[in-house]
């Protein structure tokens, strides 16, 4: 037995992704109470209506069930493979949709509404200032790169081809967004 | 990009974009191919770049609340998918006892039919007089019917799953003077709203929806284990809680009642585990 398979058998998020593949009671459960919000609020910041966000939902579990099997810890931590299979099947629901994110409102600047008073729903306004005013705060081509691939689910290639930019600087652009994102948040905290 | 394996370079490159799930179809089967062939030290570092854009992806969600009855129905998709009938038959039932087995084991992901099953399988086989079992049998269900209609009132209302309640579930609110229910709550102008933050570096979320002029409020939690914990506020110069109020969590989000009829200034909310000082929440007002 390798290094690798050995450190494998000891990691508890493994032995719970096998005990899911292996369909044990409860090991679904402990899966969903354990990522269940994280699923959730990355269905509802892409998704455009809540009922589509909690189909997504869904839908992100049953592949999670499916490819319990494959979780290999030396390739990503369990919060990541996560992450990774609700984002590719997001994106994947995006290109199905056709989505596509008028870059108009970008380029004409973001600004938080006034406080609503009135009637107000906590998780429409959270929905959208969260994810928004951190990216108001990037650079033109990052916003517009991280708004069309994240929200969007475009490819690079084709964000390039649109904005006629070489792919290597959408790229780049991408890698700097993701760094500055990170950066605000330990700056607030 | 071909189908070919990627260098170390062009795996780290392509890492952030695979998490963010933009790769094209292609990219994405030669990542996942390439990334599975790497070598521990490769793919340690693959590992970590999907870490940080995964932490980027974190820190610009919104904190939202599932619906309370969204776990039910993913688990019951689940098992809807899974679809499994066991065959088998354990040699200890007998020939009466096998259904309550199958039904048991039809649902693999129905924690109540496993307990069920498991609990079956453990009972010691013996032979009963079938009068006395059906006496027992009567005796048990009585004294179940007795104790749910014990139950407390106000802990069976709390216990619904749906918090955006019917206009008959507020009717009886009312009639059994239990308080504003949440929805009137939180749709209400005046409700101040406190977001928490996991400072744990965990994904629990918590929001605690407070109204003067209605004087209740309420406390909507989710993605902690489930348990006994205390809400409370301390100010910045006391050690002290000023307020504290004991809740239990049962792994399913709900709005909690909190008996609280203000809003002190001056502190920060924090949630903890009965009996713990240290913090898992922190709230601030949104």
């Amino acid at each position: 037995m390798t290094d690798a398979d050995q450190s494998k058998l000891a990691n508890p998020e493994w032995d719970l992704m096998q005990r899911v593949a292996r369909q044990e009671p409860g090991a679904i459960e402990e899966l969903y109470d354990r990522f269940g919000s994280l699923v959730y609020r990355m269905s509802y910041q892409t998704m455009p209506s809540r009922a589509e966000a909690e189909d997504a939902v869904q839908e992100v579990f049953v592949r999670l069930w499916r490819t319990a099997e494959r979780f290999d810890p030396n390739r990503a931590t369990l919060v990541t493979w996560v992450m990774l299979i609700t984002r590719r099947y997001l994106v994947d629901r995006l290109r199905r949709m056709g989505a596509r994110i008028q870059p108009v409102a970008l380029a004409e600047g973001y600004s938080p509404p006034e406080r609503d008073t009135t009637g107000k729903r906590m998780e429409q306004r959270e929905q959208f200032h969260s994810l928004m005013e951190c990216i108001a705060t990037l650079p033109d081509l990052q916003r517009t790169v991280v708004t069309r691939a994240y929200l969007g689910g475009q490819t690079l290639r084709r964000i390039a081809e649109e904005l006629d930019t070489p792919l290597g600087t959408v790229k780049s652009a991408l890698s700097r967004a993701l760094v500055r994102l990170r950066e605000q948040v330990t700056v607030e905290e | 990009m071909s189908k070919s394996r990627l260098t170390t370079n062009e795996l780290l490159d392509l890492a952030a974009e695979d998490l963010l799930g933009v790769l094209e179809d292609a990219e994405r089967t030669a990542f996942d191919e390439s990334a599975a062939a790497a070598d521990p030290v490769v793919q340690e570092q693959v590992r970590r770049e999907q870490s940080k854009a995964a932490e980027s992806v974190q820190a610009t969600l919104p904190l939202v609340i599932q619906s309370p009855d969204l776990k039910g129905r993913v688990m019951d998709r689940l098992a809807r998918e899974s679809g499994v009938v066991s065959t088998t038959t354990p040699s200890e039932t007998t020939p009466d006892e096998t259904p309550a087995v199958v039904a048991a084991t039809a649902l693999p992901f129905s924690t109540e039919a496993a307990s069920l099953e498991m609990a079956w399988r453990d009972l010691p086989t013996r032979r009963v007089n079938r009068y006395w079992r059906a006496a027992s049998l009567a005796l048990a269900g009585l004294s179940v019917a007795l104790g749910a209609m014990l139950l407390d009132s106000k802990q069976t209302f709390y216990n619904l799953v749906d918090i955006y309640t019917s206009e008959s579930q507020n009717a009886y609110l009312r009639m059994h003077g239990l308080g504003v229910p949440y929805k009137q709550l939180h749709m209400d102008s005046g409700t101040v709203s406190t977001r928490f933050v996991d400072v744990t570096g965990g994904n629990a979320v918590a929001v605690l929806e407070c109204n003067e002029v209605l004087g209740q409020a309420y406390l909507v939690v989710d993605g902690l284990t489930a348990g006994n914990y205390e809400l409370r506020y301390v100010l910045d110069d006391q050690d002290d809680a000023v307020v504290a109020q004991h809740f239990r969590f049962d792994g399913s989000s709900r709005a909690i009642s909190i008996e609280l009829a203000s809003l002190p200034a001056g502190g920060q909310w924090q949630i903890c585990e009965q009996g713990s000082d240290e913090a898992l929440l922190i709230g601030r007002l949104a």
